[in-house]
This record gives structure tokens, sequence and C-alpha cells, in this order.
């Protein structure tokens, strides 16, 4: 376990969404913790509890309502170059090879072509995919276009990765799987990775530390350091306690969010 | 069991069939030129109503292609080609501001709307007093027959981009959202675009001629030879138009799909 200094803070975080045609929706109401660094965090909350937006506002793709989030103490006001995210419906970049995928950030950046190549091979071999650099991301399975976008994401060498349920849509073997090579990629470039995941599952096998939101508006419900060992023995005690623990205040929250989405469902 | 079996084996016979159904078009094909030389010469049907193909050859096209064949096709093939790329270019550059910027969009839209349903062929006797006649008449009409099908088509490619795709460029650095990430996702439909334009501009382009804004043409010729009642080379001009019109959406097709080899075929 790495004891180091706060990352990332995210003090008092809300956001107000305005529905067309009027009213409110308070997505975030009050969201606050820290990441240290190198830290693996998850985020886990009931479906529609805003993971996702509290995740976006990290990134720098929306803005809060009030409240602020910093990174090394600096506010964060829009994408930077110190955080890149992955997402679950992988956003590769249809007309763009893989590796064309993964030189996307570094063109940007304006780094020589040479350069990019070099660089990308490297992330190339980093998540497994030599031999299918020319291919398209349709060519590709589920898991192979994560793993693109995963080496996409890194390629900028960002401090801070931000994850939004990236193995969400993939089946039960490829899931595990890529954790177990998400947790390796974690242990060789010691980046601070900030997940999003509804598998409670998934958050005890990989996080340092679960941080639990409510339902809708969401607060942070809770925070829990994962005190075991890596690789996690999914079968074994320790792990199924840590899970009833996380499982039973989701349910709570699963509850109350599933009223809360009766109440707002126009009568018949 | 016998309602069972007796499917299948025509289901069998079908599939057989099948098979073969490229050889069954050119057998029609065969049938309908065998007809169209047989019928005339035997007096079945009018012999100057409907020449026979022997006839299109050697009283329209042979005659045609030792005088000015070439000069109606180089002519035809100019008026489409200056059209088509102005129009295009227009078309492009509209398309994709409306698409993506919405501000665009409500200057241009009810604009666009109200002159868009304006057939181009309606446009030439307008086009005929602003510019007169010439080269630039024809080109004109043409223009307004590229321009609509590609701004309609780039703009629904533009407004369409998956908004994921934005927030992965714009967390991957990107400074130039409408060059990396806009432009190459409307890229099918840009092309979708352009090939209706392709077609319509080669219609737009017997119409302009005929209407006599040139001294030569393709479409020219057709208009002449119908004023001197020379059916042969009637025919000959349609045939010409049809073979070039099915070589440019050919070409148009293997060119398409090198383009977008990135894209899985369709189903």
């Amino acid at each position: 376990m790495r004891l180091l200094a706060d990352k990332i803070k995210i003090e008092n975080l809300r956001k107000v969404f305005e529905v067309r045609g009027g009213g409110n929706v308070v997505a975030l109401n009050d969201v606050s913790f820290s990441v240290r660094e190198g830290e693996f965090v998850c985020i886990v909350g009931p479906s529609g509890c805003g993971k996702t937006t509290l995740l976006k506002i990290i990134a720098g793709l929306e803005r809060p309502t009030s409240g602020v989030v910093t990174l090394d103490g600096k506010p964060v006001s829009g994408p930077g170059r110190d955080r890149c995210m992955v997402f679950q419906e992988y956003a590769l970049f249809p007309w763009r090879t893989v590796l064309k995928n993964i030189t996307f950030g570094l063109e940007n950046l304006g780094i020589p072509k040479e350069e990019r190549l070099k660089i990308a091979k490297r992330y190339i071999e980093l998540v497994g995919l030599q031999g299918f650099e020319d291919r398209y991301p349709h060519e590709l399975s589920g898991g192979m276009k994560q793993r693109v976008g995963i080496a996409r994401a890194l390629a900028i060498e960002p401090e801070v990765l931000l994850m939004d349920e990236p193995f969400g849509s993939l089946d039960a073997q490829t899931r595990n799987m890529l954790q177990k090579e998400l947790l390796e990629i974690w242990e060789k470039t010691q980046k601070t990775i900030l997940f999003v995941t509804h598998s409670v599952d998934e958050a005890v096998f990989l996080a340092d530390k679960i941080v639990v939101l409510s339902a809708r508006p969401a607060v942070v419900k809770e925070i829990l350091e994962v005190d075991l060992s890596r690789m996690r023995d999914r079968t074994s005690q320790e792990f199924n306690e840590v899970r009833s623990k996380v499982l039973r205040i989701l349910q709570e929250e699963a509850q109350k969010a599933m009223e809360m989405e009766k109440s707002e469902l126009p009568l018949a | 069991m016998g309602r069972v079996f007796v499917p299948r084996r025509l289901a069998g016979v079908l599939s057989q069939f099948t098979e073969e159904r490229r050889w069954l078009g050119i057998v029609t094909l065969l049938l309908f030129f065998s007809l169209w030389q047989i019928l005339p010469s035997y007096g079945i049907v009018d012999r100057y109503l409907f020449p026979p193909p022997s006839a299109v050859v050697s009283d329209g096209l042979l005659p045609w292609l030792r005088s000015t064949f070439l000069s109606d096709l180089l002519c035809s093939l100019m008026h489409w080609a200056t059209g088509l790329m102005l129009g295009f270019a227009a078309g492009f550059v509209l398309g994709i501001c409306m698409g993506w910027y919405r501000v665009v969009d409500s200057i241009f839209y009810y604009l666009v709307e109200l002159v868009r349903p304006i057939p181009p062929i309606a446009w030439i006797p307008a086009m005929i007093i602003w510019l007169g006649i010439g080269h630039t008449t024809a080109s004109a009409v043409i223009f307004i027959g590229a321009f609509f099908p590609v701004l309609i088509n780039c703009y629904s490619g533009a407004r369409n981009v998956d908004p994921v795709l934005i927030d992965a460029a714009r967390v991957l650095g990107t400074r130039n959202l409408l060059l990396k990430v806009v432009i190459p996702y409307a890229t099918p439909f840009i092309l979708t675009g352009l090939r209706i334009a392709i077609a319509a501009c080669w219609m737009c382009v017997v119409a302009a001629e005929m209407f006599g804004t040139t001294r030569y043409g393709l479409g020219w010729t057709l208009f002449l030879a119908e004023s001197y009642g020379n059916m042969a080379l009637v025919f000959a001009g349609m045939i010409t138009f049809g073979v070039i019109g099915l070589a440019m959406d050919i070409a148009f097709r293997r060119f398409e799909r090198w383009v977008l080899r990135w894209k899985p075929l369709a189903g």
C-alpha cells in the first residue's frame, strides 16, 4: 500500500442539470473525497446516481455547478494531458487503425512521427496487441477494443487515468482477464486510477479504496479502504466480507433510487 | 412426412437456380436485344420509330463518332465536372458548418429548406437570363444539382457525430474537432451525397444542354437529333448517356469502397 500525498481533491461538488421544458435534476449534491497519488479508487453507486457525471467533471468535460476539483492543488478547468479517460463504449475512432488510434493523442501534442510510433509500440506491447496494429476497430473483439482504449489513454502519459465502467460491456471471462491485466499495468506504470463501476465484485477485486455514492442526488455514502493483498482471491472469506459490506450499503441506496424513479414516471 | 419432403426438394432446386441467376440476367439482355433487332427488321414494329440496334450503330453512332462525338462528350463532361466540383465544394462547406455549428444552422435552415425543393431544371430559364447562353449557364444548373444533395448529406453526417467520440477527442487534447473528428465521422454521409450528386448532375447535363445553353454536348446532340427526326441518333445519344452514367457509378462505388475500408460491409 502506497501512502502518499493527495493527488486529487474533490470538494463539495454539486451538479445540477437543467431539463428541457423546465425543471432541474440534481445529479451530484455535495460530493467530497480525495485520492492519493498512485491509488486505485473505485466509485460505486446505484445506476443513474451520477457516477459518470462525476468522472466527466474530473476529466474537465463538464463543469460543476459549484465545488471544485483540484489536481496537485491546481483547480481543474478543462481537459488536460495530466488526465485521460477510458470509456465504456470504447470510443475508438472507427476510421483509424489500432496504431492510429493510439497515436491520436500524441498527434495533438505535436510529437514527431518517429517518436509517436515508438511510444505507440511500447503501449501496444503493454496491452498485448502486437500484430494488430493495422486492424480497424470493427475487426476487433470487445476486449481487444478496450485494450486499445487503455493504450490510447496511457500513450499521452497522463498521471491520472479515469475509467468509466470500462469493462461494463464485456463478457465475464474477458472482464476478469482485463481486470488482472489492468492491475499489472497499474503496478508497472504507477498511475493514479479512478474507476467507475456498478459491479461490487469488480470494485473489491481492484480497489485500494471504494467510494460508495448514494442514490441521486449523490453524496458520498461511505468510503472503505480495502486492505487485502493482491492478486485477490474472489472466493476467500475476507473478499466476501468486504463485498457483503458494500452490497448492503448499495442495496439500501438502490431501493431509494427505484422509488425515486417510480415517483418521477408520469402516471399512465 | 411428404409435406416436409417436397418443399425441401423444391428449395434445393431453387438454390441451384439462384446460383445461376447471373446467367439468367444475361439471357434477359440477349433476349431484349434480339427482339429489338428482330421486331423492326420484320416490320412487326415501325422501323422508323424503333430503329434496330444495327441501325443505331450504323446510322447513328458511327456517323456521330466520325463527326462531333468527341467534342460533344468532352463538352458534356466538362459541364458536368465543373458544376459537380463547385456544387460539392459549396454544399460540403455549408452542410458541415450547418451540421456542426448550431448558429449556422439557425441562420440558413429556413432559406435552405425554401430553395431546396426547386428542381435544378427549373433554374434553367433564370440562369439563361442571368448568365446568357454558354458553358457558365450549363455548369450553373449542374451546380444546383450537386449542391443540395451534398449539403443535406454533409449536414446529417456532422449533426450525428457520436458524442462519446467528441469526449474522447477532447480528453486526448484535440484542438480541431472539425478536422479530426467531425469530417472523418461524416465521410460515409459525404460520399453518399457525392454519389447522389454525380447521378443528379448527369441528369442536369441533358436538361441544361437541351435548352440550348451551348452548341456542343451530348444533350445538345440529342435535341438536334430530335429536330432532324434522326431516331438512330436519338437512340445513340440515349445509350451514350446510359453507358457513361453506369461507368461513373461503377467507378464511384470502387472509390467509395476504398475510402471506407475502415467500415464493416453492410449486413
